[in-house]
């Protein structure tokens, strides 16, 4: 049997982040960004929507479950992961920024923030991985996914 | 005003001397013990974002099975959320001890 509030949830937090990761930097992209080739930011743009694209469906994986149910905390595991890979991408990007009339080309790296990113990702999967550990025990006899 | 001292400007300043000098030794720490081992793990990542596919279409599919996994979950696992049975009409001496608790 189906439980509709959730299923309800799941959609609005897919949608939710589907305009928030894909419509909105799409928009943004084509509104502000396109009429400045110079600046090269489609490869991130690219990157957003794509890794949006799999949170949003992780969201709603994540919101359809009743809360404290393991499947709740598998999702909570993934998302972490796919933000880990997200902003790993997004951090090793460069982006060369060329002007043409005064032949300068800037290079932007954001690779210095990895470290420190990388260090506060890896604690909160393995909290998230304990969460799992922790209510797959809770569940007790009544276990269920 | 310009003799007085302002008392956040001077409780930012401690707390800066504090904290700047706890901040360097923790981030040296972390330089000399725990970022080598993060170099190898950086080394894994970007193994693996190269591999990472470039076109729409797999992350759409992603997507769409993501979606598929959670209303067949739901669909197997959740109950039905049920109905509140019907409150019993309250008796006339709790009506009466609400009011006189007012």
């Amino acid at each position: 049997m189906t439980d509709k509030k959730l299923l309800r949830k799941g959609v609005i937090a897919a949608i939710s982040s589907l305009i928030f990761y894909v419509v909105l930097p799409y928009v943004i992209y084509i509104k502000y960004l396109a009429q400045y080739p110079e600046f090269g930011v489609e490869k991130y743009i690219d990157w957003i929507i794509r890794m949006g694209i799999v949170i949003s469906g992780i969201n709603f994986f994540k919101s359809a479950s009743s809360s404290k149910s393991v499947r709740q905390a598998l999702g909570d595991l993934l998302l972490s992961i796919v933000y880990l890979i997200f902003f790993f991408k997004l951090f090793t990007l460069e982006v060369t920024v060329n002007i043409p009339e005064t032949n300068v080309i800037v290079s932007i790296s954001m690779v210095g923030y990895i470290y420190i990113y990388l260090l506060a990702a890896l604690v909160g999967i393995f909290a998230n991985v304990v969460k799992v550990v922790e209510v797959w025990a809770s569940a007790g006899r009544n276990r269920s996914l | 005003m310009q003799g007085e001292i302002d008392p956040f400007r001077e409780y930012l300043e401690k707390f800066m001397q504090y904290f700047i000098p706890f901040a360097e030794e923790f981030l040296r720490y972390l330089r000399e013990n725990v970022f080598p081992y993060l170099t190898e793990i950086m080394l894994y990542l970007q193994d693996f974002s190269e591999k990472l596919p470039m076109d729409f279409e797999t992350y759409v599919m992603i997507f769409i099975f993501l979606v598929a996994l959670g209303g067949i979950a739901n669909w197997k696992f959740e109950k039905k959320e049920k109905r509140k049975k019907k409150e019993k009409p309250k008796d006339i001496s709790e009506l009466l001890f609400g009011v006189s608790r007012k």
